[in-house]
């Protein structure tokens, strides 16, 4: 007999409702009212929403609600890492409505959009099936492919929606081939179903379940750009409106991570070659985004190839492993969202008419004058975090993660990993060293410019994101209990 | 009836095809699809294992492959226009103003 879905199914999924009715609401309500260039009906919409949805997530954490025949989930594990990537919505949205008004697309399908991706990134965390997974990261995707692209009148933005749809419509096939192979093994979709046949059976007895995995590793590499996948990334990141490169860099790179967490490390028995692969792989991350990040002209390029860096770090605890490791992943998650989001927010934010990207712009930044000298403060802060320097979030998950790389046994690994530290040391101060330590140069604008609304708004979200910056850094204990805890609810 | 390893054998070669046409073809809407061509041989390959299995959550997911694959093709072919109408090409070669 086939139950359908009840009331009780759709308690999982709250939270998404709530976004989802949001977005089709910031669809409509833009119609009506004046068209003007600094219209804010939309942002402001999307953020009241975000904020009740996440309200309603801290609801339901510790409920353990099921639905829809137990292929949706609102574990801990999934409610913590759907409030990281609203959070970061809600900054990404502050920062949004200066940079879109300013380039001529403040269009409300911009917040929809985000809106929708965030959706996406939320139900491949919170679903056990590969199949919603699988729409789940598509909803996500398509979403982001837009936002790329939406700075239609320029050839970089183009050309990096195109970039980026071309791979992640060929990672996507990747991905489904692995699905369909590891379906024809196991017989079905459920992860929990297919975790435990490959218990029973083994992954390398069968050619069609280890071939499976590692196109589903080589999909999902794609999505959160580990070495051999990494090439759409710097050109992506540098191409998109900067505040979506912001969005993508934090959040889909989390979404991406919690999906790995899912299908790879709830106990799918894996051989030791594959321990060896995935230690190259690591290896390989870290110290070519290290390395390239050196030699990068423009901040944003070197940030682009910093976030594959930091995909790295993450790596170096999914190779571990652990239960401590996996709390690191998130913390981490949390950690890279905040001053990922804020290092791509002070470039998007204007400085007497110019864009800011390259080194040379930020040459003598903070002596040109009062706005700036608070900017270039924020970008500190973000650099010495994204460094990992203590009292900052970015110390706090680099310590987890390489603690439980060592509880784990991985020695050489950490060795390797701080050393990747040690370079990235260079390109982060760099930045700090630009802005304070050099006199500008002469094609630097002079004069005064009355901050407008819109630029206060985005920086006072930058503010706050700083603020939180420090604070995980000095109280983390809190969030790293929360984490401790929700890992426990998804080993199956 | 056709055997399941022939269907699935087929499938292997489709995808290996659009993999190639992926790495080769210089023209976009070629490498567009050879993706779909992808796509496609997943959906070969789930209606042999599906009819194998004798179970249906093969064809459902066909259903939905085929759906995103449809979404995907909307959101590439206006990009890809987009793209057109400021660069006048749609040779990959010359897409280069983003570069190390």
């Amino acid at each position: 007999m086939i139950t359908f879905a009840t009331v009780s199914d759709l308690m999982p999924i709250i939270p998404e409702l709530i976004l989802t009715f949001v977005a089709i609401l910031v669809l409509i309500v833009d119609l009506v009212g004046t068209q003007t260039k600094y219209r804010i009906t939309a942002a402001v919409l999307s953020i009241f929403g975000l904020c009740i949805a996440i309200v309603a997530e801290i609801q339901l954490f510790g409920e353990n609600y099921t639905g829809f025949f137990n292929t949706v989930v609102a574990d801990e594990y999934s409610i913590l890492f759907e409030i990281i990537y609203m959070i970061t919505g809600i900054i990404t949205i502050m920062i949004s409505w200066h940079y879109i008004a300013e380039n001529k697309m403040n269009f409300r399908e911009y917040y929809a959009l985000i809106l929708f991706a965030i959706i996406g990134m939320m139900f491949m965390t919170s679903s056990t099936d590969l199949l919603l997974i699988f729409i789940g990261l598509e909803i996500m995707s398509i979403s982001s492919y837009i936002l790329v692209g939406m700075m239609r009148q320029s050839v970089k933005s183009n050309e990096a929606a195109l970039k980026y749809l071309m791979l992640g419509a060929f990672s996507t096939g990747f991905l489904l081939y692995g699905i369909s192979l590891l379906y024809g093994a196991t017989a079905s979709t459920k992860l929990p179903e297919i975790v435990s046949h490959l218990q029973e059976h083994g992954v390398f007895n069968n050619p069609l379940t280890g071939f499976g995995l590692a196109l589903l590793v080589i999909g999902v590499g794609f999505k959160v750009a580990i070495v051999p996948f990494h090439m759409w990334t710097p050109d992506v990141y540098s191409g998109a409106p900067t505040p979506v490169t912001a969005f993508m860099s934090a959040a889909a790179k989390a979404a991406g991570f919690a999906m790995l967490i899912r299908i790879f490390l709830t106990g799918i028995p894996y051989a030791e070659r594959w321990d060896n692969l995935m230690w190259l792989i690591t290896v390989l991350t870290m110290t070519v985004g290290n390395v390239m990040a050196l030699k990068q002209i423009s901040i944003k390029r070197m940030l682009a190839y910093s976030s594959i860096a930091h995909a790295g770090y993450v790596m170096v605890a999914v190779v571990a492993g652990s239960e401590a490791a996996i709390s690191g992943i998130i913390f981490y998650s949390l950690a890279y969202a905040l001053m990922g989001v804020g290092a791509f927010g002070v470039l998007s934010i204007q400085s007497k008419g110019r864009t800011l990207e390259t080194y040379d712009d930020f040459t003598g930044y903070a002596s040109q004058g009062p706005k700036e000298q608070v900017m270039a403060f924020l970008m500190s802060i973000f650099m010495l975090s994204l460094l990992g320097l203590p009292l900052t979030a970015g110390f706090v998950g680099k310590f987890q993660i390489f603690y439980a790389a060592l509880d784990a046994g991985w020695v050489w690994l950490t060795v390797i990993a701080a050393m990747n530290s040690v370079i990235s040391l260079f390109y982060y101060l760099r930045v700090i060293v630009c802005m304070y330590m050099k006199d500008p140069l002469d094609s630097a604008v002079d004069g005064n410019e009355q901050p407008t609304f819109s630029s206060v708004f985005a920086i006072s979200g930058l503010l706050g994101t700083a603020i939180a910056v420090l604070y995980l850094g000095v109280f983390p204990n809190r969030f790293v209990e929360l984490a401790q805890l929700s890992v426990k609810t998804i080993s199956f | 009836m056709i055997p399941t390893q022939h269907v699935l054998i087929l499938s292997a070669v489709l995808f290996t095809t659009g993999v190639l046409g992926v790495m080769l073809r210089r023209n976009v809407i070629v490498i567009f699809m050879s993706i779909e061509l992808m796509l496609n041989a997943v959906n070969l390959s789930f209606v042999a294992f599906a009819r194998a299995l004798d179970s249906m959550t093969g064809i459902i997911f066909i259903f939905f492959i085929i759906v995103v694959a449809a979404a995907e093709a909307v959101v590439g072919l206006s990009i890809i226009l987009s793209i057109y109408r400021n660069q006048k090409t749609l040779n990959v070669d010359e897409f280069n103003w983003l570069k190390w």
